[in-house]
């Protein structure tokens, strides 16, 4: 009875627009996957793993230049352009975004928006940005960690704000057009997504919510996008398995969910 | 063939640059108009805000120019590049656009979706392909009915997918971001086709 009810909302609320997303983390020239932003390992080449979401049709790939974020550069636009010269899949791109002049370049190498999570209240960035480029080229990154029962808002390995809720709300004020939200205990361990949580935060978001960490596996995806999310960013679930996107899709329009399997 | 993408500086070029060049055409990226006997074609890039775009354009004389372009040959405009083709345009700052639909340009409110913007795939009304979208704007058209409309979408109203005037057409939709089906638009688009 849940379940019907539950497939019963998703088609009304999230008709033909289910998003599955690769997170791709870049690091000088290849991938890396980490577990609990850390501990990370090679995991391949990023024009490669681009080209082979993009032919099984995956709905848009997230790519965050942890290089950048790390050791406070300018992003790899270079690396953007030529995955851009191969692959028409939606790009967001994240990863040190402090000016203006890098949204500029990345947007013209081929971001359709950019993810900006620490400077998100550095008001002349969000205001150049959506002045310049439009709302809906801002996703305001926010990071959740679970600690002591309740979820707080993480940033460069510090607590930063108590009351997740209210963070959100300030997100929003900065005139986002979508948010990104991590589970920082939950990515890379594959113990499963949030889905409590993160239909809360679906609930009071007026834009798009693109929500990551924890996919388990195929079962526990399906029972999410039931629930509501409809646009889910995997990692591990990707690299450090016998998935792909095809096989992902695959199994969910056999769940009856309406995802789009080629075009 | 020879097609043109204008640079307005606040937009996206590289992927609308190789979407063309591989359907085996030659192509330019130009940062004004003065050689515009040289090309077949003009496309207007997106992701830009619309009164910026405009800004740019009336800035560097290119607003007359693409005009007179388009009583002679084809242009395509994409997501901003096809807002900017309507009469009024209300992003940011209210400004003018080239004037070549009779609709205005406004912000997605909650008449039209559920949300302040539309981002992922949506199938259009015509055939049912599904495209890129990714837009906090939408044409809204003096008569709903308007010929010139040639596919939509539905949200919780129909948004314009597709217009077409002339030699004029916009797409709301990113034809470069839109693998499989966006290849076969810009195909028929450069193919004359549409």
């Amino acid at each position: 009875m849940v379940e019907i009810f539950c497939t019963i909302f998703y088609m009304i609320n999230f008709s033909n627009n289910i998003r599955i997303i690769p997170s791709l983390l870049l690091n000088n020239n290849r991938l890396v996957k980490g577990k609990l932003f850390s501990n990370y390992v090679d995991a391949g080449d990023p024009i490669k793993t681009c080209v082979a979401h993009d032919s099984q049709f995956c709905d848009e790939i997230s790519i965050i230049d942890l290089y950048a974020y790390k050791n406070n550069t300018t992003p790899d636009y270079k690396i953007l352009e030529k995955i851009s010269s191969e692959v028409t899949t939606p790009i967001l791109f994240g990863g040190n975004i402090k000016d203006i002049k890098t949204v500029e370049m990345l947007i013209r190498n081929g971001a359709d928006k950019v993810l900006v999570n620490s400077n998100i209240f550095e008001k002349k960035l969000t205001k150049d940005i959506t002045n310049f480029f439009g709302k809906q080229s801002l996703v305001g990154g926010v990071d959740v960690i679970s600690f002591e029962g309740k979820y707080k808002i993480y940033n460069r390995g510090k607590i930063i704000d108590t009351n997740y809720i209210d963070y959100l709300k300030r997100v929003f004020d900065q005139n986002v057009g979508e948010i990104k939200v991590t589970f920082v205990n939950l990515e890379g361990t594959r113990k499963g997504l949030d889905i409590e949580t993160a239909k809360k935060i679906i609930e009071i978001s007026p834009v798009p919510v693109i929500i990551e960490g924890g996919t388990k596996n195929l079962k526990n995806l399906e029972t999410a996008i039931k629930n509501g999310l409809n646009a889910v960013a995997l990692g591990s679930m990707l690299v450090f398995s016998d998935n792909h996107i095809f096989k992902v899709k695959q199994y969910l329009e056999n769940s009856g969910i309406n995802v789009r399997l080629r075009n | 063939m020879k097609i043109a993408i204008l640079d307005y500086k606040n937009c996206s070029l590289i992927p609308i640059y190789y979407s063309i060049k591989t359907h085996n055409v030659s192509v330019e990226i130009i940062q004004n108009l003065n050689e515009m006997d040289k090309f077949d074609k003009l496309v207007l890039p997106g992701v830009g805000a619309t009164n910026q775009i405009m800004g740019y354009l009336n800035e560097n004389n290119l607003t007359d120019k693409i005009k007179l372009f388009a009583k002679k040959k084809k242009i395509l405009g994409i997501c901003a590049g096809m807002q900017i083709m309507a009469k009024k345009l209300y992003e940011n700052d209210k400004c003018e656009g080239l004037g070549f639909f009779d609709a205005d340009v406004i912000s997605i409110n909650s008449k039209v979706y559920s949300q302040t913007t539309n981002i992922g795939w949506s199938n259009i009304n015509t055939d049912n392909s599904s495209y890129y979208f990714c837009h906090s704007y939408y044409l809204n058209f003096y008569d709903k009915n308007d010929n010139e409309i040639i596919a939509s979408i539905n949200l919780k109203k129909k948004v314009p997918a597709v217009i077409k005037k002339n030699n004029v057409i916009g797409v709301q939709f990113h034809p470069e971001k839109s693998q499989r089906n966006g290849r076969n638009f810009l195909y028929n688009f450069l193919y004359d086709k549409l």
